[in-house]
């Protein structure tokens, strides 16, 4: 990767006995033995109905991914073409293993995620190394990671998104060239035309430009703007896709979730206030584990004599390490620096403008899976705090007192995140009960609603998909120990 | 520094071990339970419901239930007594869908089961779907509780 200058001290990064690359290969490994863990839960998810079967069947006969690409150039209020088409790649690949190429598809962005958030890591000393399993504990523990796993898109978007996020950030950590600069265009493209907040691709690249990283020349930043520019043109020019709007979705808003009747009779014409909301509550859910979705879910169990341990973990988890990144960001300012110059301030710089844009594009409705790529940044950025906190402390000029109270709420904070990141397999497997449920009750539902007549053409697939996901072994939430639903994440 | 690292250190250390024992079929995270029948009606277990019968089991026969699953002591009963019992009209229709049947005489029986234990959403639900020979009278009727 880059040189020295990139280190999360301004020193020679050198610290510790053993080799870089040996540290980096140890971290790497325990970043794959997270992924291979959540992986392992994917390959027991049964494909899910709601926004996933459809698109599935329609990309089993779509005669190939770029007819899928055309067909979903004009759409009101979405441009996501990019997404469909990878859908039926997959399909097409699948060889009518559908179930196993969505998952693995699935399993191996998982481990793409979690291997390019250590790799921007740079662990090439041994605090950077001790440093790491709090880094990687809250990258899987932080509650947006649940969106990039939990939902069984055919293939999901979000993880697509916050993937080319971590690969542009690990391309702008590199010495950069040609090859980089093509390399973050298209990445860009793919992201932009997979998902609307695939344009945070574009905030990392010229936030990484603006805070000195090497990998990102001026040329791919004006490259990359030109191209923002160009899909702009093609979507409200050429397409008129125009934007979403609160007629589309729900919203969650104080501690209710509104539908968007309830939205138009709660503001009206007026929906600056709800904007702003929505905005607000998405910056405060990624630091602050609340709202989650908009809807304050602490408040809400306060008041129904709900409160629950899980509670106190994942809020005391954020106070602990959103503390981290103030106390960092003013021990910087106070030192004098002004501008980025360690891989942490770089680290802190593009989180900060990855959250902000995250939350602009909440706007219309807040959703914990579009803040999933600001949360991946979210522990990048607490990774840095905890280096440099750990570098700064002398204890032995603090006294045992206050390094023991130190150490108390480290480890505390650390054993909230890990509690949070232990947590995943429990709401994956909640949601694996659910989905393998919802397939029992397919027949009724769509012989309601008429879905059947549009999918008569394909009932064998429908059938043989249905026995497959019925067939999945799933644990009854009835036999987790008790204590699981207290002091773990639920399924909001 | 072990503070900030043991916490993690362990969490990654545990799943290790956990993928290390999948080889050898250990997989502690996916622990399936086998339930009877009338057991995954009882549970809600839509899913199970259907794949056991898919597997051959007999929708209308009756099974066991362990302790503290439907009551505190075990049962034999039925699954759609089980879900009767649990008021879960949608997994009554689960089981209807899949073969069991709902003649005169079990609908009765199962009218007076849910008028029983007050399980009024199953009592909506069997008013639907009443044979048209089908009884009232519960006084011979024995409920499963």
């Amino acid at each position: 990767m880059s040189s020295f200058a990139l280190t999360t001290s301004s020193g020679s990064g050198n610290e510790g006995s053993r080799r870089p690359s040996a540290l980096r290969w140890v971290a790497l490994a325990a970043a794959v033995v997270l992924a291979l863990g959540v992986g392992h839960d994917l390959l027991h998810m049964p494909l899910q109905i709601g926004d996933s079967l459809a698109p599935l069947l329609d990309a089993a006969r779509a005669s190939s991914p770029w007819s899928e690409f055309q067909a979903h150039l004009r759409e009101d209020g979405y441009f996501r073409p990019m997404r469909f088409a990878i859908i039926t790649l997959v399909s097409d690949l699948a060889n009518g293993h559908y179930f196993l190429a969505y998952r693995l598809f699935h399993a191996l962005l998982v481990l793409a995620f979690l291997v390019l958030f250590v790799r921007a890591l740079e662990v090439r000393d041994r605090l950077t190394l001790a440093v790491a399993p709090l880094a990687l504990t809250v990258f899987v523990g932080i509650h947006t990671f649940l969106g990039t796993v939990k939902e069984i898109y055919p293939t999901n978007h979000f993880l697509q998104i916050a993937v080319l996020a971590l690969l542009a950030l690990n391309l702008a950590q590199s010495k950069g060239g040609l090859l980089v600069d093509v390399t973050l265009l298209v990445a860009f493209t793919i992201a932009a035309l997979t998902l609307e907040s695939g344009l945070l691709v574009w905030v990392v690249i010229v936030s990484a430009w603006i805070s000195g990283m090497p990998g990102v020349s001026r040329r791919a930043v004006i490259g990359v703007t030109a191209l923002v520019g160009g899909y702009a043109l093609l979507r409200f020019g050429i397409f008129g896709t125009g934007l979403p709007t609160v007629q589309e979705r729900s919203t969650g808003f104080l501690l209710e979730a509104l539908d968007p009747p309830q939205i138009r009779e709660r503001f009206g014409d007026n929906l600056l206030p709800l904007y702003i909301y929505n905005v607000a509550s998405s910056i405060s859910s990624v630091l602050f584990s609340e709202p989650r979705s908009g809807v304050w879910v602490f408040v809400r169990a306060i008041r129904g004599g709900e409160l629950a341990p899980r509670h106190f973990i994942q809020i005391g988890a954020s106070l602990f390490a959103t503390g981290l990144l103030l106390t960092y960001v003013v021990a910087r300012i106070r030192s004098g620096i002004r501008r980025p110059v360690t891989l942490a301030d770089r680290h802190m710089v593009i989180f900060a403008v990855v959250l902000a844009a995250s939350a602009a594009m909440s706007y219309v409705y807040t959703k914990d899976e579009i803040m999933s790529t600001a949360g991946a940044f979210y522990a990048l950025a607490v990774a840095g705090a905890a280096v440099y906190f750990l570098r700064t402390w002398p204890p032995h000029a603090r006294g045992w007192q206050a390094t023991a109270v130190v150490c108390v709420v480290c480890f505390a904070g650390s054993a909230a995140w890990a509690t949070r990141a232990a947590g995943v397999h429990h709401v994956l497997r909640s949601q694996a009960f659910v989905q393998r449920n919802d397939w029992t009750r397919l027949d009724r539902e769509w012989n309601r609603d008429g879905t059947w007549e549009r999918y008569r053409a394909q009932e064998a697939l429908v059938r043989e998909l249905r026995r497959e996901a019925i067939s999945t072994r799933v644990v009854n939430p009835r036999f987790e120990p008790r204590w699981m639903e207290r002091v773990f994440d639920i399924n909001y | 520094m072990a503070a900030l690292a043991l916490p993690g250190a362990l969490l990654i250390l545990a799943t290790a071990v956990m993928l290390a024992g999948l080889p050898f079929g250990i997989d502690p995270l996916w622990r399936v339970e086998p339930l009877t029948l009338a057991e995954a009606a009882a549970l809600r277990d839509n899913g199970e419901v259907v794949r056991l019968i898919d597997a051959g089991e007999d929708p209308n026969k009756a099974g066991a239930v362990r302790a503290e699953l439907l009551r505190n002591d075990a049962q034999i009963v039925t699954p759609l007594e089980a879900a009767v019992g649990i008021d879960r009209p949608d997994m009554i229709e689960t089981l209807l869908e899949n073969g069991a049947v709902l003649d005169a005489m079990t609908w009765t029986h199962l009218m007076c089961f849910a008028t029983a234990i007050e399980a009024d959403e199953a009592i909506d639900f069997l008013e639907q779907r009443r044979p048209a020979d089908a009884s009232t009278a519960c006084e011979h009727v024995r409920t499963p509780w």
